[in-house]
């Protein structure tokens, strides 16, 4: 089969939201069949200027068509309108001059869709608030699937985008709670539905329980296995995720943060959180894994431990104690589904409705709503071994059965087969 | 052994969740006790859904039935509950307006409006009233449309409205029932700081009285003692008494002087007169014959009766306060250097004091205490 993926922007530094599922599925997807990636050359989402270049390439499988945006962003007047457009009584046309200046906006992109369609035998199209997702799936709503990373926004209660969202064949959700959006808030009546997700796949070192290591880290009743006086204490070298923690100095028990260090991502209420949560407990580090966006505190328990790749980010996951996932409005939660997959429980925002989800349906983590929730759970979680060693086995548990890639892939063909079914 | 998995505060912080043996584990069930945990602290003895009840009452309370009408009352409460129709009413009955719509007839009328519609299009132009008829019904069409759009807004706001104001009342409720926890606790804490007082008067009291026929005795061969206490009944500044014969340890003299200078000008300024002459001035001549201050405790713990607190209690019932209490004397003060350990405290080695200052009212540090410094 072929397919055309069709997404605002696309690039390997884009390591979140709808881009960012549609290019590691795309990715695996190509590994079976024809996938062209139908894109723009923009990178940055508030501007949306012209920074790759135009034209072809062919990207782990994947080949990449790039149109230039039609039109830049500007902010000022986007503002304006947004207010008048949300604000009052608006009609089809209002909604769609919205979007269109929400951007990106490519004509390029959008005559080609027009053109070439029918060499496709599926569209699947990410992100329902861009103007390309909109315009494009009614060009062949019969072939078409939407992936709309549904998130709370005005823009959501658009008739174009109810309409696209019933026109087309399938919906592909990346979250249980989007699902509840759709049903709850924008209420379209969809032809098929199909909650796919991404998929993990821990590199082969992490790939066993990391509590069978070795005879000492199996899980075992402390109650029942009375402490021998003559062991020795095993050195930190023998542990996992060794390499992370003699890079960043860590000796002691920590918690990890991975993703962008930024306030949207709800960094700032976390490190406000961990102070108190420090003040009783001075010896838990906290380490922060990723693009430093923001001011951090110099305090001693905060260790910036950078950008790290792949294999290096599961083993930062490995050796941490709990990694606090703050994101409000991640759908993919893939830091949390990450440190699941490896065995370490996670602490996540109970805002981020899909991050609930993962941990009541793994068993696999606690969830903090205020400060004193965070500062009680993760005192639990560092002082319970036992409990964080079920946790993490849960978790780990939970993303072998319902996150590796041929799980997501079934799902991902069982979409596929309802869109094109007859 | 994990090393991450380190155990090292597990003993003294065991939880609920730690001496769960079963393998399973139940996240929302964990979070629950944190959450229950949490309400403990605060306090807050009911569950979630008991608060949850009572914010329920107190919205039905708001909402009075005699000031607005119930069955609106209970639209509100329906329409947050269900959803609401997005899908806009379609127009029903809707008329298509043509151009033969008004000859429109059956049987013979039928046929005489088509046999005559020459004769009446001569007449007069029909045309001009079916776009009027037609006009109207997309006019129709469209406020119908507008009026559902309008509906489902408003059921919408009426459900945002109702959630709004459902939570602020269950935070309200949260809020007033963590005020009154705090409130009982402080009361709590009130009374332990009444017994507390009552106890250092008792510690201060006992021996004086114990002593009193001792005291009584002095006081028959000199005769100061009864002017120091009606000194002291009229509000004269409690270290003159120490200026009379028999003076004792010059240390001990100091700290009485101290502490009486603190009745005196401390917030309960009726403290000292509602005490009485009759109350201090045993407890004056007896300090000065035998040393009180830190050195009584031992005494008392082992062979002193302690008094009740209400023997004890000032005559106007009102208990001496954390911060009426006397300043506590450096340890240094009180032990010269070539003086006895504790229990045997010296008499004639203790400094010349200085002279009292009526007006002077010494501040208390914080976090001292009269309980304190005797235990010590």
């Amino acid at each position: 089969m072929k397919f055309a993926f069709v997404t605002s922007r696309y690039g390997a530094d884009i390591t979140s939201g709808p881009e960012h599922a549609c290019r590691v599925l795309a990715e695996q997807v190509s590994s079976r069949h024809d996938v062209d990636v139908l894109t723009t050359c923009a990178r940055n989402p508030r501007t949306w200027k012209n920074e790759y270049s135009e034209g072809n390439d062919r990207v782990r499988g994947a080949l990449i068509r790039r149109f230039p945006v039609s039109q830049a962003r500007d902010e000022q007047s986007f503002r304006q309108y947004s207010e008048r457009t949300l604000g009052g009584p608006h009609g089809r046309a209002d909604e769609v001059e919205w979007l269109r200046r929400a951007g990106p906006w490519s004509t390029g992109l959008i005559d080609f869709i027009r053109r070439q369609h029918k060499s496709y035998d599926v569209l699947v199209f990410f992100c329902l608030s861009s103007p390309l997702t909109v315009e494009g799936a009614m060009l062949a709503p019969e072939r078409t699937i939407i992936f709309p990373h549904l998130q709370l926004h005005p823009a959501l209660r658009f008739d174009v985008c109810a309409e696209a969202l019933t026109s087309v064949r399938a919906i592909g959700l990346l979250s249980g709670a989007e699902r509840r959006l759709l049903r709850n808030y924008v209420r379209a009546a969809t032809q098929h539905e199909e909650l796919v997700g991404i998929g993990i796949d821990p590199s082969p070192e992490q790939s066993y329980p990391r509590h069978q290591q070795d005879p000492a880290d199996v899980v075992v009743d402390e109650e029942l296995t009375a402490p021998s006086d003559s062991a020795e204490p095993e050195s930190y070298l023998a542990g996992r995720g060794v390499p992370f923690r003699r890079r960043n100095r860590l000796y002691g028990p920590f918690a990890l943060y991975g993703g962008r260090v930024e306030p949207d991502n709800g960094c700032e209420e976390m490190l406000d959180y961990f102070d108190t949560f420090a003040a009783t407990d001075g010896d838990t580090a906290l380490a922060l894994m990723g693009v430093k966006m923001m001011r951090v505190p110099e305090e001693p328990y905060i260790r910036l431990a950078g950008v790290l790749p792949e294999r290096q980010r599961m083993i930062a996951y490995e050796a941490a104690d709990v990694t606090i996932a703050p994101t409000v409005d991640d759908l993919l939660s893939q830091p949390l589904l990450e440190s699941m997959a490896v065995g370490t429980p996670v602490l996540a925002c109970a805002s981020n409705g899909a991050a609930v989800e993962h941990c009541r349906r793994a068993n696999g983590g606690l969830y903090y709503s205020n400060r004193e929730e965070f500062v009680e759970s993760l005192r639990l979680l560092t002082t319970n071994s036992r409990l964080r060693n079920r946790l993490g086995e849960n978790g780990r548990a939970y993303v072998k059965q319902h996150f590796r890639w041929e799980a997501v892939l079934g799902r991902f063909d069982r979409l596929v087969s309802k869109a094109r079914s007859k | 052994m994990d090393r991450r998995g380190n155990d090292r505060r597990s003993s003294q912080q065991a939880s609920p969740q730690g001496e769960r043996s079963s393998s399973e584990v139940d996240v929302e069930q964990v979070m629950r006790e944190i959450r229950s945990r949490i309400s403990q602290r605060h306090g807050i003895e009911l569950t979630p859904q008991q608060i949850q009840d009572l914010a329920a009452r107190r919205l039905e309370a708001i909402l009075d039935p005699r000031n607005v009408n119930p069955t609106l009352f209970e639209q509100l409460r329906k329409g947050a509950a269900a959803v609401p129709d997005t899908t806009a009413d379609a127009p029903g009955n809707e008329v298509a307006i043509t151009d033969d719509a008004i000859y429109e007839a059956s049987g013979v009328v039928r046929f005489f409006r088509r046999l005559f519609r020459p004769l009446l299009n001569l007449l007069f132009n029909p045309a001009p009233l079916v776009a009027a008829l037609q006009t109207q019904a997309r006019i129709n069409r469209e406020m119908a449309a507008k009026a559902a759009e309008r509906e489902r807004r408003q059921s919408e706001w009426n459900a945002l409205h109702y959630q709004v104001l459902e939570r602020l009342v269950t935070e309200v409720s949260r809020g007033s029932i963590e005020v009154q926890a705090l409130t009982s606790r402080l009361e709590a804490l009130g009374a332990r700081v009444d017994f507390n007082d009552r106890r250092i008067r008792s510690i201060e009291s006992v021996p004086a009285q114990g002593r009193s026929q001792r005291a009584q005795e002095i006081s028959q061969t000199q005769a100061p003692a009864p002017e120091i206490a009606a000194t002291v009944e009229a509000g004269a500044p409690a270290a003159a008494t120490g200026t009379g014969p028999g003076t004792p340890s010059e240390g001990s003299r100091r700290r009485r002087r101290r502490r009486r200078g603190r009745r005196g000008t401390a917030s309960v300024t009726d403290s000292s007169a509602a005490l009485g002459a009759t109350s201090l001035a045993p407890l004056d001549d007896s300090a000065e014959e035998d040393d009180g201050g830190d050195v009584e405790m031992p005494d008392l713990m082992e062979g002193g009766e302690p008094a009740t607190s209400s023997d004890l209690r000032p005559s106007d019932g009102e208990p001496l306060r954390a911060e009426t209490l006397p300043e506590p004397v450096p340890q240094a003060a009180v032990e010269e250097p070539f003086s006895p350990p504790v229990s045997e405290p010296s008499v004639s080695a203790a400094p010349e004091p200085a002279p009292p200052e009526p007006d002077a009212a010494p501040t208390l540090p914080a976090g001292s205490s009269e309980t304190g410094r005797v235990n010590s």
